[in-house]
């Protein structure tokens, strides 16, 4: 296993996919720092000529000219840096999207399951463009902060190594003295504060208006109105303290940057006066010795937003790094539509166990229920026959091979699920039924009858044509579901595996839905995930868990008789089934 | 409405002192311009036959103390013009925080509280941050260039009229750039958005598109969008570029033809070498400030966007209230025509119902069909646009927003609970319970059984919005706090108890407790619940289509009826097994 880059050396790796580009543009920028330069010096010829006993016009209108055309160039230079910087830096934003999804369609299924798509969408979309700015920005804003100070001061002391050096004063002062600053306890304990109280605001405001809803009806919208009202008051409070504590140190540091003037100038009259120093020289450091400081300290930000991007980095290869499904396949055919789970053990990447030695068989072409209190573990074993993750421990065999055995896209031709979540993307409807299946149209048609939705489609304005989505229509969640299950009725595969809340999902449409399952379920293997009893009382075979185990297995009858908790889930059932309000 | 009148309306009411900070700026832009003045005294001096040593040797001296001063005048106007900015902030979120208070509750239904939330949090920032900078460089570039450009004329106005004519030059640059980059900026964005939909669906749909096998056909969707954010991105880099650096150019050239001008009058004897040497020094420093300032308007422009937001929400009128707050009498409740339009969605048409005080009404109807609705408007969510509501033979608004909701419970499907214990969660219901009534509430609402399995029991904390909680037990949870608050009147969502199928039974036992002695309205999905109802609603389409109890409605075989028998039918559906059915068939020969 390579050996995983991290923080700085990551994001340079990250960097270095477009080394010639970016090379290109830093040495550009280095470039159009050395020509800002330019103009200053010929001025400072200007200077010296205008002070010399015979005044070269021809000289001049020369230097002019030249300091015209730098600056011209200078600029043309800065820009061509910056589109360098730019088109690197977006074509490696690019390149690391397109892995990203890559990558994710290779991460088992449970890997999005477990996290919030939410945070996953950002990682993709935030923390890939905060790069953006680290390369395209903050790589040359560094060459050009050094460079130039650099430069400047190199040629300055070419030009007299005295004033250079009286020049330097102030910023070695300022460097002796910043890290010095933060490295105090008292400082750190200020930031700290500052950063806490800001923190508890933001909490308080984020409650304040989630629990907005809740607080006027509940008729305490004035006592949170005040908690608010303290916590923005009192972070306020904070800054002005940490504002009055720092400032001092701050304005110390922008007052002397901007100001090596006093040195200069007193180190410069001194030696005008005893050591014949030239009236242009002094001049020249007037004009360039003074300020040019300046873009060093706007390299101090740098830190701050590199950390942020570095986060986001770290966030990013998380998924980059995340372990894929492993193929292999030993070109052995499952025999039939059977499944068996063979001490089968489970946990969560958080370690929590899901599974604990979980053995059952289901025969071809019947149809199972799993049942059990939440949590006990039946979402996790049917999400496990399609290989949401692997297992642990044990086996799931499909007709007899393992299912690690066979390869992805021939398990997903044998298992189909339906799950609550129904998902529709934004095209035709027919083309959401159809799903890149090589069917002709009367076999979408008939899958749509059968999953109930036909009748529906019809009554929309382009029927099967009609578009999903932003610009198209948005369906209910019932009909969403008949899509789904029309999906899955073209797809035909042997064995499904089905959330029976998804029956429930729109009410409305409850009995449609029912008869739709009711085709879908025709001579294939099922699994049903059941949670409301009375709807699975015929099945075949009943599967009752608890606390990651199998309790008990059997018909209804025989569980009625033989498992406690399914007698009680049953009775609870039954009562739930018959409540009727009363007016008491 | 622009910015300047914007931050007037959010920082209204407190005492923002403007003027102060003006005061210190004015103070250290003074000290920081002066040594530039003493520099050119100097220079001048040099340049005589004779210079002064001593008044030169003083000069250098009294920079020194103004140092000192511009130190001190550095912290305090920083001090003063920060401090403005987190003062403004502060007080528009007070402001803000007092105007949500007071809004409508169909303000917080309609909008995502992520975008409420961004305006207090991200919003303000923003005008912080931005103001906090960028107040003292405004200042620093509009006095520093004023007082150099007053002397600037002094000294020689031609050449000072030259610099500014390569200020006036780049005007034009700027605008264009800004517009421009406002233009692409917008392509930009919606590029971002078609790739991050592009992105949610891949995330959405990723189990159905490796299930069909679409993973190619979708990827390449994916890095088409990606492709052509890719190019964008470029463009609205590369196109405003130039024109923006034009700009800067211009300024350049400006400082140089100035000085070419300078040269050019120097040979014609109109201009002492000292005075052009004056303006060659300082000419690259009047520059630097506007520099400054033309990057900051860019982000006051930003910051503008985020100042209409908040100004859209503290435009928002609240809820007309009435002066007075006179107690109810009776809760029963009536609806005379009501008509109500969701933005331009007719919702209910002429609905037209009476509840008497204590009894209980269910709405039923198909979904869409206005029952939530009917619900809202008693709360006065929104505001009815025809017809009347009343409470008690008042009407709604004359009644005091606070009093009317504490007259009403709600329990619906989303509940939210603060991150605090159980205990506190409940007490919400009414802040002067005593810990016995809140016990027993809890125990009505059938809370106790999970609440003793907890480790912390009633002193569990819940997570934000409740989160550490199941589902069905957040409803209890709510249920035991609308117990608490022991309202007159009660809104019930009866979807509620299917919520949690496991728990369904103790949540009905927990509303069948809530439903004693008071008038609820209950929505009602499962007609079987609601058999017993005092008075059924029926809604379609936003109209009220029958009215009755349940075995009359039977009879009148309408849309209830049917609704009745498609339920029946689903509660008896099972799923059959293949194999019995087939052993069955093969025993039964």
């Amino acid at each position: 296993m390579k050996e995983r880059k991290k923080g700085l050396s990551r994001l340079l790796e990250i960097a270095g996919g477009k080394k010639k580009l970016l090379a290109l543009s830093v040495i550009l920028a280095a470039l159009s720092s050395l020509l800002t330069l330019i103009p200053y010096i010929l001025v400072y010829f200007i200077i010296k000529e205008l002070t010399a006993p015979v005044v070269r016009e021809d000289l001049i209108w020369k230097y002019i000219g030249w300091a015209a055309g730098a600056a011209v160039l200078c600029y043309l230079l800065l820009y061509a840096s910056g589109i360098a910087s730019h088109v690197a830096a977006f074509n490696i934003l690019y390149e690391l999207r397109k892995a990203l999804a890559d990558k994710i369609s290779h991460l088992p299924l449970g890997f999005i399951q477990q996290r919030s798509i939410g945070a996953i969408k950002k990682i993709l979309t935030d923390d890939v463009e905060r790069i953006e700015s680290f390369i395209a920005h903050q790589i040359p804003d560094f060459v050009k902060g050094m460079i130039l100070p650099f430069l400047t001061i190199v040629y300055l002391f070419t030009v007299d190594w005295r004033l250079a050096v009286a020049s330097l004063i102030p910023f070695v002062l300022v460097v002796i003295l910043i890290p010095y600053s933060l490295i105090r306890k008292e400082n750190k304990q200020l930031m700290k504060e500052y950063m806490d109280s800001q923190e508890k605001m933001n909490e308080v405001i984020i409650e304040f208006v989630r629990a907005m809803p809740v607080v006027k009806i509940f008729n305490q919208s004035v006592d949170a109105y005040e908690r608010y009202r303290e916590s923005v008051i009192s972070f306020c409070d904070r800054v002005l303290y940490y504002l009055k504590k720092n400032m001092p140190a701050n304005a110390f540091m922008i007052s002397f940057i901007s100001n090596n003037l006093l040195p200069v100038l007193a180190v410069g009259i001194w030696l005008y006066f005893e050591q014949k120093l030239e009236l242009s020289t002094l001049l020249l450091f007037f004009i360039l010795g003074v300020g040019y400081v300046k873009p060093l300290f706007a390299l101090s930000t740098l830190g701050s937003q590199l950390y942020l991007v570095i986060q986001g980095v770290a966030r990013m290869d998380e998924i980059f790094y995340a372990e894929e499904i492993p193929v292999t396949s030993t070109g052995e055919k499952p025999r039939d539509a059977s499944i068996r789970f063979k001490d089968v053990s489970f946990r969560y990447q958080d370690s929590v166990t899901a599974l604990d030695q979980v053995s059952f068989d289901i025969p071809a072409g019947s149809v199972t229920a799993f049942v059990g209190p939440s949590g006990a573990g039946k979402s996790t074993a049917a999400q496990l026959i399609a290989r949401f993750w692997d297992v642990q421990e044990g086996q799931i065999l499909i007709g007899g091979v393992d299912i690690r055995n066979i390869p992805m896209e021939k398990l997903y031709q044998m298992v189909s699920f339906v799950f609550q979540d129904s998902f529709l993307f934004h095209d035709t409807i027919y083309e959401n039924i159809r799903m890149g299946m090589n069917v002709p149209r009367e076999k979408v048609v008939a899958a749509a009858k059968a999953a109930q939705c036909h009748e529906f489609i019809e009554r929309l304005p382009d029927g099967y044509d009609t578009r999903i989505g932003e610009g198209g229509v948005h369906l209910s969640g019932g009909e969403a579901q008949r899509i789904m299950l029309a999906r899955v009725m073209l797809k035909n595969t042997p064995i499904i595996v089905l959330d029976e809340a998804t029956a429930f999902a729109d009410p409305d449409n409850e009995a449609k839905i029912q008869q739709a399952f009711s085709e879908l379920m025709k001579g294939k293997t099922v699994i049903v995930i059941a949670h409301r009893l009375s709807t699975i009382t015929n099945c075949d075979q009943i599967i009752v868990f608890h606390d990651s185990k199998v309790e008990a297995v059997g018909t209804h009858d025989e569980l009625l008789n033989q498992s406690l908790l399914y007698k009680r889930m049953w009775q609870a059932h039954s009562r739930a089934k018959t409540f009727e309000l009363r007016r008491a | 409405m622009n910015i300047i009148k914007g931050l007037k309306l959010i920082a209204n009411g407190e005492k923002i002192s403007i003027v102060k900070s003006l005061k210190w700026e004015l103070l250290h832009s003074f000290f920081l311009g002066a040594p530039v003045g003493i520099l050119l005294i100097v220079i001048w001096e040099l340049f005589k036959e004779q210079p002064d040593r001593e008044r030169i040797w003083i000069s250098i001296v009294i920079m020194g103390i103004m140092l000192i001063f511009q130190f001190y005048f550095a912290t305090k106007s920083m001090i003063v013009s920060n401090g403005l900015a987190y003062e403004i902030s502060a007080a528009g979120r007070m402001k803000l925080g007092e105007h949500l208070r007071k809004l409508p509750m169909g303000f917080f239904k309609k909008r995502d509280p992520g975008d409420i939330t961004a305006i207090l949090l991200q919003d303000l920032n923003n005008v912080e941050m931005i103001l906090s900078h960028s107040i003292g460089n405004l200042y620093a570039a509009l006095f520093g260039t004023f007082i150099m450009s007053c002397f600037l004329f002094y000294l020689d106005w031609r050449l000072a009229l030259a610099l500014w004519i390569g200020v006036l030059a780049c005007i034009p640059f700027i605008l264009i750039g800004s517009a421009l980059t406002a233009k692409l900026g917008g392509l930009h964005k919606k590029a971002i958005n078609e790739t991050n939909c592009r992105f949610l669906e891949y995330l959405l749909g990723i189990r159905y598109i490796k299930a069909f096998g679409m993973g190619g056909e979708k990827f390449q969707n994916l890095v088409a969008a990606l492709e052509r954010l890719r190019r964008q991105s470029i463009r609205t880099e590369a196109v405003p570029g130039p024109v923006v650096l034009l700009s800067l150019v211009f300024i350049e050239l400006g400082f140089l033809g100035m000085a070419a001008l300078g040269v050019f009058y120097l040979i014609g004897g109109t201009l002492s070498a000292n005075v052009l040497i004056a303006f060659l020094i300082l000419g690259y420093r009047f520059y630097e400030p506007l520099k400054i300032v033309t990057i900051d308007l860019i982000v006051l422009r930003y910051m503008k966007v985020g100042i209409d937001r908040i100004v859209d929400v503290l435009q928002t009128e609240p809820l007309p209230a009435p002066q007075e707050d006179k107690p109810l009498e009776r809760y029963d409740i009536e609806f005379k025509q009501v008509s109500f339009s969701y933005g331009d969605e007719p919702v209910l048409h002429n609905i037209s119902f009476t509840i008497p005080e204590k009894s209980m009404t269910a709405l039923v109807g198909p979904s869409g069909s206005g029952k939530t609705t009917i619900t809202s408007l008693i709360s006065r969510f929104w505001e009815a646009e025809q017809g009347t509501i009343m409470i008690g033979g008042r009407r709604i608004q004359d009644i005091q927003p606070e009093r009317l909701l504490n007259s009403i419970s709600h329990v619906f499907q989303d509940v939210y609970l603060f991150n605090d214990t159980i205990y506190n969660n409940i007490k919400v219901g009414n802040k002067n319970a005593t810990r016995e009534q809140i016990i027993e509430a809890a125990k009505k609402a059938q809370c106790i059984e999970f609440i003793e399995k907890l480790p912390h029991g009633f002193d569990t904390i819940v997570g934000e919005g409740g989160s550490k909680l199941s589902v069905g037990q957040r409803q209890r949870v709510s249920i035991a706090r609308a117990l608490l608050k022991d309202a007159p009147i009660l809104l019930l969502d009866e979807a509620t108890a299917s919520l949690d199928p496991e728990n369904e039974i103790y949540i009905q036992q927990a509303i069948q407790e809530l439903v004693a002695d008071k008038t609820v309205i209950v929505i009602a999905h499962k007609l079987q619940t609601i058999k017993n109802a005092d008075q059924i609603l029926v809604l379609n389409k936003g109209r009220l289509v029958e009215t009755g109890v349940h075995d009359e409605l039977l009879e009148k075989n309408g849309l209830y009826a049917s609704l009745w028998r498609e339920q029946q039918m689903a509660k008896g559906w099972k799923m059959d097994s293949h194999l019995a059915a087939a052993r069955t068939v093969l025993e039964g020969k």
